[in-house]
């Protein structure tokens, strides 16, 4: 599993190099990883670059090294369920994102884009309210478990 | 009259079984981004509701918005929709020709003045008093000025009715016109895309014939369900472009390796739609994962905004908070938890600039 501090390093590497000069790039941005704490055995936190802001996990586990690159999966945070990509990165290794801003050329600096990565991260972190709409569906197979449907 | 019966007595004639009818409303509920709760609401609606009339016109336009209506991937959209909705008149589909067909419309009026819902196809040309679109002998736009007088509310299909479309590129000689530029005192609907996704069509017609009421909509007029997320932000090929990985040529290396299609004028960072959720032709493929990139035919004036081939460069028109709140809102959204998602569209919003109104999607 790579480190928050080796991701940074490698986004840093691609800034430097493929995405150099690219119109969609933020020049007023920098790499830098957000808040990033763990999240069971896994690692959770919000990567800006100057070509995007995601939700990044660094998985602590291979649960997610025999998923198909760019396969959508749910995970279960504390604000409900959310989808994430898998990405598989030959330096990287297996990493799981949610892309918050895809363009990220309205940020006026740094420090904007860190207060909104951070706010994120706090909505994420934040338990579900007892009114959210999350209903588990009962299935089939819980059913036969025994198991009950709960929110 | 038929337009009496309820949907659901429509679709039993038509011979389409109860579990038929509700595993539709709960895939429809699902497409529509509505909780499971919201199926046994939509059945609800379509078992007692009279069915809604909808008059279909076409301006200029190439017809691909009713091809994709009819070809939803859906199951039973075929019948079900077509079934439920009574498409009193609708050039392409309808039996009726000639003076008779004209007749319609006046009956429709007459009938259900301000309730019908006219769904528009293409757009009317001003130029030379609408000469460039004649109808039953007069000018299109005289046509849908009528109709529109009298209806409850306007879908305008596809980019054309949305935008223009092609037909509206510079010199743009016949002067078309969409639909909002025309029609300024009805609700409008746009559900833009070249053509839309069926999905995104049957969904749209589905909620408002069956909760008699306008999908939430953007700034731009865009049903929020459908239209609050760029396709980047889904795209499977996503991560290519976070490692800065590109196709460079068509059939180079990079192609082969399903890379990021940007460089070669992909236009999904700029492009909100859902065809990187939905896809096209039942879920089967879309732009992107055949190896081409997308062409933005959602979006305002692509038409007229240079190559297809050449990466996007211009993201100034993207400074648009409240899309960006929607956006956040959306994507952040995982299967369940759109409320709290949406929260966070608020919250990131007013980080961005002062205090937005953003999404208080669907839950």
């Amino acid at each position: 599993m790579a480190s928050v501090a080796q991701m940074e390093a490698h986004f840093r590497r691609i800034g430097d190099t493929s995405m150099r000069d690219l119109p969609i790039c933020n020049p007023r941005l920098q790499v830098e990883a957000v808040g990033f704490q763990s999240f069971g055995p896994h690692q959770l936190g919000v990567m800006i670059t100057p070509w995007f802001m995601n939700l990044v996990l660094l998985p602590g586990t291979d649960a997610w090294d025999g998923a198909e690159q760019g396969a959508r999966c749910d995970i279960d945070l504390p604000a409900g369920e959310y989808e994430f990509t898998v990405a598989h990165d030959a330096a990287l290794g297996t990493s799981l994102s949610a892309s918050l801003f895809s363009t990220v050329t309205d940020f006026p600096d740094q420090a904007t884009a860190r207060d909104t990565a951070t706010e994120v991260l706090r909505l994420v972190r934040e338990p579900q309210k007892t009114t959210a709409p999350a209903k588990r569906k009962l299935t089939r197979r819980a059913l036969l478990r025994g198991e009950t449907a709960h929110a | 009259m038929p337009v009496q019966e309820t949907f659901y007595e429509v679709m039993r004639r038509h011979g389409i079984t109860r579990r038929s009818f509700l595993k539709f409303c709960s895939l429809t509920a699902a497409g529509l981004g509505l909780g499971p709760e919201f199926a046994g609401k939509l059945a609800h609606a379509l078992e007692n509701k009279p069915r809604t009339p909808v008059i279909w016109l076409h301006g200029l336009e190439c017809t691909c918005c009713t091809e994709s209506f009819i070809r939803s991937g859906n199951p039973l959209a075929g019948d079900v929709v077509l079934s439920m909705i009574s498409l009193d008149y609708d050039d392409t589909l309808m039996a009726a020709a000639g003076h008779q067909a004209e007749e319609l419309l006046e009956q429709t009026i007459e009938k259900y003045d301000g309730q019908y819902i006219l769904a528009c196809e293409g757009n009317p040309p001003l130029n030379e008093d609408g000469m460039y679109c004649i109808q039953g002998g007069r000018p299109y736009v005289e046509k849908l000025r009528h109709m529109a007088d009298h209806c409850k509310a306007i879908i305008a299909w596809g980019s054309c009715a949305s935008w223009g479309c092609v037909q509206a590129a510079r010199p743009n000689p016949t002067r078309a016109t969409p639909i909002h530029k025309v029609i300024l005192d009805k609700p409008i609907v746009k559900v833009p895309g070249c053509p839309p996704i069926a999905e995104v069509m049957t969904g749209v017609i589905t909620y408002m014939i069956a909760f008699d009421d306008l999908p939430e909509l953007d700034r731009q007029g865009r049903p929020k369900m459908f239209y609050s997320q760029r396709l980047h932000d889904k795209c499977y090929r996503r991560p290519h472009f976070d490692a800065g990985q590109f196709v460079e040529r068509f059939d180079d290396e990079g192609a082969r390796r399903g890379y990021c299609l940007y460089k070669v004028g992909c236009k999904g960072p700029t492009t909100y739609n859902a065809c990187s959720t939905i896809e096209w032709n039942g879920g089967l493929s879309w732009p992107v994962k055949s190896g081409h990139g997308c062409l933005g035919c959602a979006e305002d004036n692509f038409w007229d905004k240079g190559s297809f081939y050449s990466a996007v460069t211009d993201f100034g028109v993207l400074g648009d908070v409240e899309a960006d709140a929607d956006r956040v809102g959306a994507i952040l959204a995982g299967a369940a938890a759109i409320g709290v998602a949406a929260h966070a569209a608020v919250s990131v919003a007013s980080h961005l600039s002062g205090s937005k109104q953003g999404s208080k999607e669907n839950g």
